[in-house]
Order: structure tokens, then sequence, then C-alpha cells
């Protein structure tokens, strides 16, 4: 969690960066040159929205780790579910119906899995035990920065219609099941899944960004908006035993806030 | 090839039981004596608080035990104030999943804003109602809570205590230690790794001294592996403590121990035979739990088999049906050193198993496995090697069957009796080899021959195995009543005419003839052994007396036969029939 906390702010650092680098500022005279035969729009556009992202893709992962002298073996099927989010994007138009933008948004979700150990027995090679059971409320933390090409096509004086795509770049924080808890007794036939011990594990990838946005300005600077984005990227987790995972990050997400432009 | 015994001393080493005692010595548990109440603390609410009995101490805690409603509002408003005070912290809230309704606040004692060790108040509540709060404080004290010694400095003093490969697993941590026979201290404490070690201790948060440690390992069960006598990897049900793994079963319900003599012969004696006590250091051990004594590793796993064979069959809890413990004594005498020592330690401490009830400490009853002889020599007579003695779990299955006896019909071990008794762990010992082995010939194989994995034919002509359920005539005992050996040597052969009621049971499962009476057998069929098993446990456990004959043992497990599969069952025909083929009315 901190080490997302911390790459939010360097990257919210980078953003206003962008913004406000010899290069912004190149673009922005650019915009400025090309603004005044339409609706002003303005040259710099900024989005501070709350999200949803809709489940995610399912996944599955396989761990294996020394129990009684053997090897243990939990396969976990983790559904995604969808939650909340936040995410912030900037742009700058090079001209009245082309920008370059850099967005953020964080999703704070979680999983569930379900668990099907195999746990082998204390006295006896190959005989192990079967037990089922589900881990829930698996921590996903995602954070993405987008690098957008931005089409913007005004609508009269109030609304502005935005698309958008680009490359993104994904930090996936999951919890993984890297073990079961279970209760057993003698002699031992049976074993009766108790909890799932689970990992943190994060890694970082790169992914695509594709969406849009209606804009509806109340006055010349602020106003509000909805919009419908897809991101996508396939990151390859460290399974707790070392192994890989594959975990598909982002998902379907729709944003709604504040819209202000300069 | 070389030659070790005389002849006298081969019939004695045949002899799988020759430390067969009957008599028991009755456990008694330990029994848990409470601490006397003592009065309450005087400055402590008046719910139900108690300081323990420590005449010595400086400063008495303060316990805390509230469970009615009056106790519990007293206690609540104790424990609420505290917390708007900071004398009390949250350390944790837990819901127990049993009872999803209740949070559980785990409340930390400070004073003057240092932790005080192990004082602590756990507080039941059900939507914000106290269910029951728990407690360990310490009462009102007095101490300088800001130390002299820097927190670096205590660290540096901690790991010069563990050593040069002295690591910190715990951040090092001021608190003050209350101490039953000193004024409370201020300490910083941290856990130290080193030294093959790993111990919290507590330094004086002024000078730095050494006030205690504890360990930090706490003894657990683990499952170790070895390898046995033939070769074969099996698993161990250990003890995992400071470091080590020692040989105590912790998984099964009785105590089950093996011990390592270490080839000291004197000390094997003094526990056999004089009731020395044991130790823990006397327990068999592995430093990483991959064992690699075969003598220990046969020995530890088989008996666990075999508990569990007679658990699962039968329901039954071990020696007595009680769990009495298991004591397992392994490696008197080692392989090499068998040819030095005299014919009487030869034949009883290198060449043999036995039983013995009355042995070995309190409460009892110990298990004995020798180590047998090197490989390049053979027993006189027999023509045979003698291997580990643990390595054949039918031995390991029929000395523990000789404690099953012994505290259920203990049948008298001479004569016919005597002869059952023999039969009945011969038996029991074959039933385990073919609960855990597959059919077949050869090691780890289950068959109808006895100790046939270590005891093995090295002259021309001699056979493996000490007995024979099928052919009882291949090994010189007999087959039939009629064949009954009345020599008053071998307690009136009890070795030798077990060999009657051993082949009943195997023609009981097998069916076939008999040699001699050449009467024909409908056996139950191998597999519907559990059946015969069944019959004859009952009858041998449950229904023969002391004194029993081959008469009575038919009769019995007639009875047993009907008892459990009714009257003219499969089982009733095939026991009937197998004791009249053997020649028993």
């Amino acid at each position: 969690m901190m080490a997302i906390m911390r790459r939010a702010h360097i990257i919210t650092a980078a953003i206003v960066l962008v913004s406000s680098s010899p290069v912004a500022a190149q673009v922005v005279s650019a915009a400025t040159t090309s603004s005044g035969a339409g609706p002003a729009i303005g040259r710099v556009h900024l989005s501070i929205n709350g999200m949803f992202q809709t489940a995610g893709s399912d996944f599955q992962d396989s761990v294996t780790y020394r129990e009684n002298a053997e090897d243990a073996r939990v396969d976990s099927e983790y559904s995604m579910k969808s939650g909340p989010g936040f995410d912030i994007s900037g742009a700058v138009l090079l001209s009245r119906h082309l920008g370059i933008g850099a967005g953020l948004t964080r999703f704070s979700g979680s999983s569930t899995a379900a668990i099907t150990g195999s746990i082998p027995h204390p006295f006896f090679f190959n005989q192990p035990r079967t037990v089922n059971g589900e881990a829930g409320d698996l921590k996903r933390e995602e954070l993405a920065v987008h690098i957008q090409v931005r089409g913007v096509f005004p609508v009269g004086q109030r609304v502005l219609v935005t698309i958008f795509g680009g490359p993104s770049f994904f930090t996936v924080e999951q919890a993984l099941v890297s073990s079961v808890r279970y209760t057993e007794s003698y002699p031992y036939d049976d074993a009766v899944f108790d909890s799932a011990v689970t990992e943190d594990v994060e890694d970082s990838t790169v992914g695509v960004n594709i969406g849009g946005d209606l804009g509806y300005f109340f006055s010349r600077q602020v106003g509000v908006g909805v919009g419908a984005q897809y991101t996508r990227a396939n990151v390859d987790l460290e399974s707790p035993d070392g192994g890989t995972v594959e975990v598909k990050a982002g998902g379907f997400q729709i944003v709604g806030g504040l819209r202000l432009r300069f | 090839m070389k030659v070790i015994v005389t002849s006298a001393a081969v019939t004695a080493a045949l002899l799988l039981s020759l430390e067969h005692g009957l008599a028991q010595r009755s456990s008694s548990p330990r029994t848990a004596t409470p601490r006397t109440a003592t009065p309450r603390d005087t400055s402590a609410p008046a719910g139900r608080a108690q300081r323990p009995r420590t005449p010595s101490a400086r400063v008495a805690a303060l316990r805390i035990t509230a469970t009615n409603s009056a106790d519990l509002r007293t206690w609540d408003s104790y424990v609420t104030q505290r917390l708007g005070t900071g004398e009390l912290r949250a350390r944790s809230v837990d819901r127990d999943p049993a009872m999803p309704q209740r949070t559980v606040e785990r409340l930390q004692a400070y004073h003057h804003g240092v932790p005080v060790w192990g004082s602590e108040v756990v507080r039941d509540s059900q939507a914000g109602v106290p269910v029951a709060i728990f407690g360990e404080m310490a009462a009102d004290f007095a101490i300088e809570t800001q130390p002299r010694l820097t927190l670096g400095e205590a660290e540096r003093r901690l790991l010069a205590l563990g050593g040069a490969d002295a690591t910190l697993l715990k951040a090092v941590e001021l608190t003050i230690v209350r101490h039953e026979t000193r004024e409370p201290f201020l300490a910083y404490t941290g856990v130290v790794s080193g030294h093959g070690e790993v111990n919290r201790v507590f330094l004086d948060a002024n000078d730095g001294s050494e006030l205690m440690r504890y360990t930090e390992i706490q003894t657990q069960a683990a499952t170790g592996s070895g390898r046995g006598v033939l070769g074969d990897t099996k698993k161990l049900s250990v003890l995992q403590q400071a470091g080590a793994f020692l040989a105590d079963d912790r998984r099964r319900p009785p105590v089950l121990t093996t011990y390592d003599f270490r080839a000291d012969l004197t000390r094997a004696i003094a526990v056999v035979d004089n009731g020395a006590p044991l130790f823990t250091s006397d327990l068999a051990t592995d430093a990483d739990n991959n064992w690699t004594d075969p003598a220990v590793v046969d020995a530890h796993a088989h008996i666990g088999w075999t508990y569990d064979y007679y658990f699962r069959r039968f329901g039954r809890h071990g020696l007595d049906d009680r769990d009495r413990p298991i004591v397992v004594l392994t490696n008197a005498v080692t392989q090499q050193g068998a040819p030095a020592v005299s014919g009487s330690v030869l034949s009883r401490w290198v060449i043999n198993a036995f039983w013995c009830g009355a042995c070995g400490p309190s409460p009892g009853g110990v298990l004995f496995f020798a180590n047998g002889i090197p490989p390049t020599f053979f027993v006189v007579g027999s023509g045979r090697n003698y291997s580990y003695f643990a390595g054949a779990l039918d031995i390991v299955a029929h000395e523990l069957t000789h404690g099953v006896t012994d505290s259920s019909s203990r049948l008298i071990y001479q004569n016919e009796s005597g002869a059952l008794n023999e039969a009945f762990s011969d038996i029991m010992a074959t039933s385990v080899e073919f609960f855990y082995q597959q059919p077949g010939t050869g090691p780890a194989r289950a068959d109808y021959l006895l100790g046939e994995d270590i005891s093995r034919a090295v002259l021309p002509g001699s056979r493996d195995g000490d007995r024979s359920m099928e052919n009882p005539a291949l090994y010189g005992q007999p087959d039939h009543y009629t064949r009954l050996v009345t020599d008053p040597a071998d307690n009136g052969g009890v070795h030798i005419n077990s060999g009657i009621a051993n082949h009943a049971f195997y023609l009981a499962i097998e069916g076939g003839s008999n040699r001699t009476s050449g009467l024909a057998v409908q056996g139950v069929g191998a597999a519907n052994r559990a059946q015969i098993e069944r019959v004859f446990y009952r009858a041998f456990v449950f229904l023969m007396p002391a004194a029993s004959t081959f008469s009575t043992a038919r009769a019995a497990t007639i009875q047993a036969a009907r008892d459990l599969y009714g009257v003219d069952s499969a089982p009733e025909r095939a026991v009937t029939q197998a004791w009249t083929a053997v020649g028993v009315q």
C-alpha cells in the first residue's frame, strides 16, 4: 500500500511537470493560435473523477509448498469483483481538435478465491487429503498512468466530447493465496479448510487505454462530465511459490466528476 | 561369512519375545492444582479481581475475570476510563469466526507511555455491550520511564549477546517488566538469533545488563522422513524443539516415544531391568528432520503404524485401550559391536525384539528392537542373518500385540495359553502387514511369513523368516493338534505350538487343506480378511481367559464370529472348519 501511495505521488508530480514543461508551453502556444475560430474550449483540460470499474477477468494460480514432508498443492480460482476508484487526467490541446494528455487511475477492488488444496497426510506418503474453501476480500490495487492522444469535439458552447487512447503503465498489487490453514484430528484421514494464508505481490507492466468523455460546462471553465474507458494490461505476478501467474489488470471503467478547462 | 553364536544361543535368538512380562503398573496422571484465591486488590474496582499468591512479589498482578453483569459494569467502566487516559491502548480488534457478532478487543497496558510487558485486558463485546472481560494487569507502581541507555546501544548489546552471527529478529522496544521477586524494571527487549538459539532477551534500560531471557522457539509437532532398514522412505511423526527434532510422536493420541541408547548397553540394562528413568536427552534425535538411523526410523514409524492399525480396524486405543504410553528402545548394541558380546547379551540385546510389561521406568512397559548382526555373519542352526529387527513391520506389530495381550486376556505364557499368546501376536503381525503392504513375496510385501524382512537365509537349505502360517512345518512348527509339542523347553513350546493357531487363522482366510488332516476349509477370501481379523481380535482380547487352551480358542473365535457376523455366517463356517482342520475341537 505504501509503495502504491508513493508511486501515486511520483506520478502525480510527473503529470504536473508535463503540464508545466517547455514542451507543454509550446503546445499551449500552438493551441492558442488555433482557438480563435470556434467555441472557447480552452487549451488545458483537467478531469477529476470518481470511477467504477466493472469486474475484471478471473484468473487462477497454483502454489506448492512443503507440508508434512511432501509437497502440498493449493489451486485457487480468483474471481474479480467490481469496485470504486479514482481517476484524474489532464490534456493540452495541440490544435483545435487534437491534444495530448496524461491520466492516472487508481482502483481498489477485491477478489474472492475458490480454493482446492491437496494436503499431505502426516503419517503416510501419497495419501493427500483434499480441502475446499473460499477466501474472500483479497486485496487488489491497480495504479495506472495513461498517456493519451485526445480528440476534442465541442458541441456548442457548453458540451465537449472527447475521445482518447494510448499506452498505459500499470502497477498491480494482488493478494494471492500462499497456503491454507486447516483443522484435522487423528487419524488425519480428513482435513477441513479453515482459512487461507495470503501474500501481497506486486508488479508493473505496459497496457493500453481507450475511451470517451462527455463534458457539460456551466461556465467557461468549470463543468461536469461522464465518461467510459477501457484499460487493459497483462501482468505477470510472482506467485508465492516462485512461479508466475498472469493477471489481467484494468477493465471497463465508468467515470464521472469535475471538468476544468483553461 | 562368519559363524557367530552357538546353537544354544540360536534357540534364544529365535524367540522374539523373551522378556514378556505379565505385571503392569498403573499410570497415575497428575492433576493440576488450582491456584489459591487471594484477597482483592483494594485499589481496584470491586469486581472479581484477585491477586495470585506470590509471597515475594513486589508488585502484585491484578487479575480480572468479569462475566456477570455486576462485574462487567464495574470493569467496563475501569477499562473505558483507562482507554481515555492512555493507560490502556488497543493492540488488536478481532472477530472470532465462530461468533462473528462478537468483537474482541485486546488492550495493552501502558505506564507513562511505556508498555507493561504482558499486562493486558481482553474485552469481548456484542453490539458495544461487554460480555466478558479478562485481564492481567499490574497494580499501581512507580518507575522512572526515561532510560539512560539509548536504543542503538541496546541493539548493539543484544547483538553482542548472540555471538558473531547474531541477528535481531524483531525491533527492539522499551518496556516495563513486572517481576515476581523484584521491583518492576525498565528494559529494552528484543529477539536475538544466535548460537543456534532464538531468545527473547531483556536488558536493563539504564545499565545495559541482561535481566532475563527465554526461548522463543516453541515445541510443535512435525513430520520428518527417513530411510528405513529396507531402504524405503517413510514419514515420522516427531517433535520439533529448540532447533532439533525428537522421536516423540505428538500427533497420535498416546505418548509414543523412541529412545536411542547410542550403543550404551549398560544404560539399556539399567533402564530395562532396573527401571532407571529415561530423559529427553535419551530420545532419538535428528538435526534436520531427515532421519538416517534405520533402526530409529523403522521402530518409530512401525510402532505408529501398528497403533493406527488397531485404531482403524478395531477402534482400539493402544496397548490398554486407554492410550497408555508406548516406550520404544533402540540401539543397545550396534551391528558392528555384536561379534564382541557374550552369548547372553547376544540373545537378548542383539538378535531379539521384546515387549516387557514389567520393565522400564514407571508406568512400565517397554518395547525393544535389537540391531542384529553384521551382514557378513549368520546364526548357527538357522543359517540366517538378522538385520535390524524394527525393519520388519510384522515383528514390531508382534511385540506391540504382546502388550495388548498383557492388558486384556493376559494369556499365561506357558503351554497352550502361551502358544495362543504367541499365535495372537503372529496373527496381528500378519494382519498389520496385509493392512499396509501389497501382497507378494520379497521385502516389504505382505505374506504369511514372520520376520522375513530382516531374517534372511544365508546358508543353503535355510529359509527367510522365522515362521510360516501357511505351512508351519517348514519351520519346525506343528500344523495340527496331534503334533502338539509338550517338551518343557520354551515354556512348553510357546513359539512352536503357536503354529497350530496360526495355521487355523490362515485357513479361515485363504482356505485350502491342512497337510496333516487333509481336511479342506472354505476360507472367507483375502478380500474379507478383516472379518477373520475382527473375529480373532474379539476372541483373544475380550472373550478368552488367561489359561485358555486351543479348545477354548476354538469356542471363543466361533462365538466371536457369531457375535459379529451371525450364526452360520461365512466367517463362522470358515473359523469352525479351520479349527477342525487343525485338529482342535
